[in-house]
């Protein structure tokens, strides 16, 4: 991918789940910025999210996401394009749940062969930027979901993807919270990172250099 | 070894130690099948090893007598004629016959007293003495406990004629000779139990090492009604029996543990929803099937080897400390479900190999196929 080619591109994409339908859909993300993605909830900006990652698949149209078609990959090809260029917060903050937070945080390093020493001290870097010092050994299962919800962007954000996204990634942290994830995610933008985070934050809206709105299923803005 | 391996290894092993709680409950079937076959193999090998090297340390020919075609009782003047037979060393005529004491079957050995006396003690694992009177029996210690018998009891024997016994030993060992419910007492006794002194059951021939076939045919042809069987002949025979229980038990086994890796996957995909989840979120943050696979290989390769050491460990205890009850009997003639006889039992390296190999192998089964499913599902619709 060329520095001027767009870190995603969606071209009349449509996805069916049920009654709802998400598009069709035409969006551009430019490498290296911050796209707002808002609308009211079960208007489709996780389903837009999952097709971005290839963690799910578009009935029609076309995703390229970093310079790939994803409807051209197979099931392994988009998994490894998820763990060369892809970060992905999800809005449930899924984890192993018996590892513990510093584990959970290196889980995108085990298999590029980063040594168990290396990854806890990259680790510890990444929950340091977001106020967790300290929560390395702690257990997953101990921490309140604000905490789980930093611990997830520690994680997508570990690797310095060249695509982030991010659903919700401010929704149970408190403003100061906010702020310091938000301080995060734009230090991976200025480092380079395509953002598309989802979220009803008005901060996050603010920080973004684009703003996308969907209703039903349908981009709005 | 790269270092993506090695990370990986170390992963499978951190998700066995701080996860133990869903391998265990999927491993602990596997144990006890595990541990139950191995005690079986263990008794098997050990019979197998004892009544061999009873059989090399017996007779070279036994002999019985042919009437209409089938095994008779030797007439006893046919028995003392062997005794000219070319390279005939001892002879020791038998009677083995069966009574009913109490409602129990038990099995009468009668031997010539001058024969119970020079036998290997240690071999017996005796308690008390051997006979030194035609009024003293050995008894097996199955018998003993069931019958309430101690050195120094009486024991009454009534198939023919009623004779009074005074109990001089008690046998631990399974040995064939010495059977656990058997009544070892001297030949003329016996003779007189079963009332019939002109005959014996068999006669053991001693012979020089290596002559048996020879002397076999002497005997033969000293008189045709003799049926005369070799001590390799009958360990043919021996083993042949043998290896059919053996073969009969390992192939249930083999059945139990097949029957293991669709528990175990079940198991692991039933019971393992959290598991499921961690698959889709590994795949979801990169992780190849392959990776993910290898971790799971490795996690099952632990637990197989945890589940042979812990079955190997078990299996030890049940046999050598327990006297694997239920299963001995299985083997061992005339055990009782609880023996307190000693077990013949050898547990060799081959059969640790063979317990890590069968672990591994219904561990790795077991949760492959139900892993590379989920991993093969889009991530998606695993964390959903």
């Amino acid at each position: 991918m060329s520095p001027a080619e767009p870190s995603v591109c969606l071209t009349a994409v449509v996805r069916h789940r049920g009654a709802f339908t998400l598009g069709p859909l035409d969006i551009v993300l430019a490498p290296g910025t911050w796209t707002a993605l808002t609308g009211p909830s079960g208007a489709g900006k996780t389903t837009l999210l999952n097709l971005v990652a290839g963690l799910d698949g578009a009935d029609s149209g076309h995703v390229e996401v970093c310079g790939a078609d994803l409807g051209g990959l197979d099931e392994a090809g988009r998994t490894a394009l998820r763990r060369g260029s892809i970060g992905v917060v999800f809005q449930e903050r899924l984890f192993v749940e018996h590892l513990t937070v510093a584990e959970n945080v290196a889980v995108r390093l085990v298999p590029f062969g980063v040594p168990a020493s290396e990854r806890r001290a990259r680790a510890a870097i990444e929950l340091e930027r977001l106020g967790l010092s300290g929560y390395l050994d702690r257990s997953v299962p101990t921490l309140s979901s604000g905490e789980r919800q930093r611990v997830a962007v520690a994680r997508a954000g570990i690797t310095e993807p060249r695509l982030l996204l991010a659903d919700e990634p401010t929704a149970s942290v408190d403003e100061e919270t906010g702020v310091r994830v938000l301080e995060y995610l734009a230090r991976l933008r200025d480092r380079g990172t395509t953002l598309l985070v989802s979220s009803h934050d008005e901060s996050a809206r603010e920080k973004a250099d684009a703003h996308l709105e969907l209703v039903g299923g349908r981009l709005v803005v | 070894m790269g270092s993506r391996h090695l990370n990986l290894a170390l992963a499978a092993a951190g998700n066995v130690a701080q996860n133990p709680r869903g391998p265990l409950v999927a491993a602990s079937g596997l144990v006890i099948v595990l541990a139950l076959l191995l005690s079986g193999l263990a008794i098997s090998e050990g019979q197998r090893a004892e009544s061999l090297a009873a059989l090399e340390a017996g007779p070279g020919v036994y002999c019985t007598w042919d009437v209409f075609g089938r095994d008779a009782a030797v007439p006893l003047e046919a028995a003392e004629r062997l005794a000219s037979v070319s390279g005939v060393q001892r002879l020791v005529p038998r009677v083995v016959g069966r009574i009913e004491l109490d409602g129990r079957i038990a099995t009468v050995l009668g031997v010539p007293l001058s024969e119970l006396q020079r036998a290997d003690v240690a071999r017996m694992q005796l308690s008390g003495a051997v006979p030194n009177a035609p009024h003293e029996v050995l008894v097996g210690v199955e018998l003993a406990r069931a019958l309430g018998l101690e050195v120094g009891s009486t024991l009454a024997l009534d198939a023919h004629l009623l004779r009074l016994f005074t109990v001089s030993g008690i046998t631990h060992s399974t040995a064939p000779l010495w059977s656990a419910k058997a009544i070892v007492c001297d030949l003329a006794e016996a003779q007189q139990v079963f009332g019939d002194v002109e005959h014996v059951s068999d006669v053991c021939v001693y012979v020089p090492d290596g002559s048996e076939g020879l002397v076999a045919e002497a005997i033969q042809r000293s008189d045709r009604r003799f049926r005369v069987q070799t001590r390799d002949l009958v360990a043919q025979y021996f083993v042949r029996g043998h290896e059919l229980r053996g073969g009969t038990f390992a192939a249930l086994f083999a059945l139990a543990l097949a029957l293991a890796v669709p528990t175990i996957a079940t198991l692991s995909y039933l019971g393992a929803t959290p598991r499921r989840r961690e698959i889709g979120l590994l795949k979801a943050e990169g992780w190849s099937t392959a990776e993910v696979l290898e971790m799971v290989a490795l996690e099952s390769v632990m637990i197989g080897l945890g589940v042979a050491t812990i079955a190997f460990a078990l299996a030890v205890l049940f046999v050598r400390v327990l006297g694997a009850p239920l299963l001995a009997a299985y083997f061992v003639a005339d055990l009782g479900a609880f023996p307190e006889a000693r077990i013949p039992a050898r547990f060799t390296a081959p059969m640790l190999v063979a317990a890590v190999g069968l672990g591994v192998t219904v561990t790795l089964a077991g949760s492959l196929w139900t892993t590379w499913r989920t991993a093969r599902t889009r991530p998606i619709e695993v964390l959903r």
